[in-house]
């Protein structure tokens, strides 16, 4: 067999999968209420899907442009940015003011700021600094510590009831999703996807390295910064719908818990 | 025609190219020659836009280089680089339906086919069409790479030693195969060269470059001549004649070598006894 016909095989044997799993997640188990037990699964399902959409569309053009199949996005820092956000907001605003209340407000104010964050962050490090991937990492790692660091010393100075409204915010969870930012995140990401998809081909070429690219007609710096402006977006809009997902860890750990506790 | 006119490029501080001016003809087989440093890949590389000049003008086909879009610049112009590595998981026929980019934007048409068809053929890679690269060996996938830069099917044709990592076999046929490409199809081929029996063999023309400067541009019977391989390399080299062509014997042992260098390693000795 050819390796175009076993990519296509390996394919469909995975969107079989997860179009199983998600049906499994459904409809297994469901003691009772049919209606009730859709209403709460379905936008968990749709949030899981969105999200991991979000998350592999900023990955490929992410790990394309640094030349490392290891990476993800979230190593610049940007969860730690929003983490940071989510603390600081509540210290400086209360939980009762209306960033904290109201879901839609919050979703659109964090995801404008970690937007701002992380294109300025892809400057840094695409344009000053270029190919300087450890300088990179070293600088999410550094700011991660910094934002754990600050939010411990937030943890202590807030009021404890205060607090739990930042930890809600900022643990990864799908639980408990509006579906309203569902809405939203779907408007706001699927124009990001298909902008992405028309330029999956420019996105080949890149893969070749940015002077084969260059050769070949593709002006590399330009296209980077539209990449960026994609990255962005869609990485802080999955944050900011379920939290921090870092290399979606926690997702899989609870796939993984789920599965094996329902059996 | 390209022609460059008083370029000079530094990186940082140090000067790699100075007021360098030089035409290459149309039509015609020119290669490179020079010392390691002596700026032939920066020189390369800015034809190909792939570094700004810092000063001075190139013109390619009359229009300055600097005013070209890069899409028609692609299908002007196409260029080999010097290191081909691969970290992609594709095979040998879409590295090659890669050159066509510039044409079809990812689309492959039947011109295109025929095309990758050919490069296969000549080659030498057809059973290795749907090979992944990283199953190839490094002179496999040199070839690949020239493969890329001939489907783009461009009039100027740069070459950063692609006789890399090339057995004798396919380092002659890949100068035919740029022969050709200038006799029959009237394409223009400037050729970085480390061996120079290569360049006397297959060139029309030779450019030396010696410490980022124009060294010597004439024919290659004129270029390969004692005082200047001797000069250009710091070597002390023999040229032979061999069907009206000029070839040179720079294998020497140890006696020979440092013959030539006698008088400055005893200045390096007279120093270090100070």
């Amino acid at each position: 067999m050819t390796n175009k016909k076993k990519n296509s095989l390996y394919l469909g044997l995975l969107i079989f999968l997860s179009i199983i799993s998600g049906a499994l997640y459904l409809f297994i188990n469901i003691r009772g209420n049919w209606e009730f037990a859709l209403y709460l699964r379905l936008p968990k399902l749709m949030a899981f899907f969105i999200v991991a959409i979000c998350i592999s569309f900023a990955t490929i053009p992410f790990q394309t442009m640094t030349e490392n199949h290891l990476l993800s996005p979230n190593i610049i820092g940007i969860d730690s940015l929003y983490t940071f956000f989510q603390t600081a907001s509540v210290f400086y605003f209360s939980s009762h003011s209306i960033i904290n209340t109201n879901s839609i407000v919050n979703f659109i104010v964090s995801t404008v700021l970690v937007l701002g964050a992380s294109i300025g962050l892809f400057y840094l490090f695409f344009k000053k600094f270029p190919n300087q991937i450890y300088l990179m990492l070293l600088f999410g790692v550094t700011l991660g510590t910094l934002v754990n660091s600050l939010n411990q010393f937030l943890q202590v100075v807030i009021d404890p009831n205060e607090y739990t409204v930042v930890l809600s915010r900022t643990l990864t969870s799908f639980n408990q999703i509006n579906v309203h930012l569902i809405g939203l995140t779907f408007f706001v990401a699927t124009p990001c996807i298909l902008y992405l998809f028309a330029k999956s081909k420019v996105l080949d070429v890149i893969h070749l390295g940015r002077d084969y690219a260059r050769s070949l007609g593709i002006e590399v710096d330009q296209e980077y910064l539209k990449f960026f402006v994609m990255i962005s977006i869609l990485t802080a809009i999955s944050t900011s719908l379920v939290g921090p997902v870092s290399f979606f860890r926690l997702f899989r750990c609870k796939c993984l818990l789920s599965f094996i506790f329902y059996l | 025609m390209i022609q460059v006119e008083h370029v000079h490029k530094n990186y940082g501080n140090t000067p790699i190219i100075k007021d360098l001016s030089l035409t290459i003809e149309k039509g015609k087989l020119t290669a490179l020659i020079g010392p390691n440093g002596a700026g032939k890949t920066t020189f390369l590389n800015m034809i190909g836009r792939l570094t700004p000049v810092d000063g001075g003008k190139i013109l390619i086909d009359g229009k300055d280089l600097s005013h070209w879009n890069r899409n028609d610049l692609a299908k002007r112009l196409a260029i080999l680089k010097q290191k081909n590595t691969m970290t992609a998981q594709i095979t040998v026929r879409e590295l090659l339906a890669f050159g066509r980019f510039p044409h079809m934007k990812g689309k492959i048409g039947p011109k295109c086919k025929q095309l990758i068809k050919h490069s296969l053929k000549y080659l030498g890679m057809e059973e290795y069409e749907y090979t992944y690269l990283n199953d190839l060996s490094g002179g496999q996938l040199q070839r690949d790479f020239i493969g890329m830069v001939l489907c783009q099917d461009t009039d100027y044709i740069l070459l950063d030693e692609p006789l890399n990592n090339l057995d004798m076999k396919y380092g002659v046929q890949i100068m035919n195969i740029l022969r050709d490409l200038v006799d029959e199809m009237g394409r223009t081929v400037i050729i970085v060269l480390h061996d120079i029996n290569f360049a006397a063999a297959y060139a029309d023309r030779i450019v030396g470059f010696k410490d980022g400067e124009k060294f010597i541009d004439d024919v290659s019977t004129q270029v390969i001549q004692k005082p200047v391989i001797d000069e250009l390399f710091d070597m002390d080299v023999e040229i032979i004649k061999h069907n009206q062509q000029n070839y040179c014997l720079y294998y020497q042992d140890r006696k020979q070598f440092f013959n030539h260098k006698v008088h400055e390693l005893n200045e390096v000795k007279k120093a270090v006894n100070q």
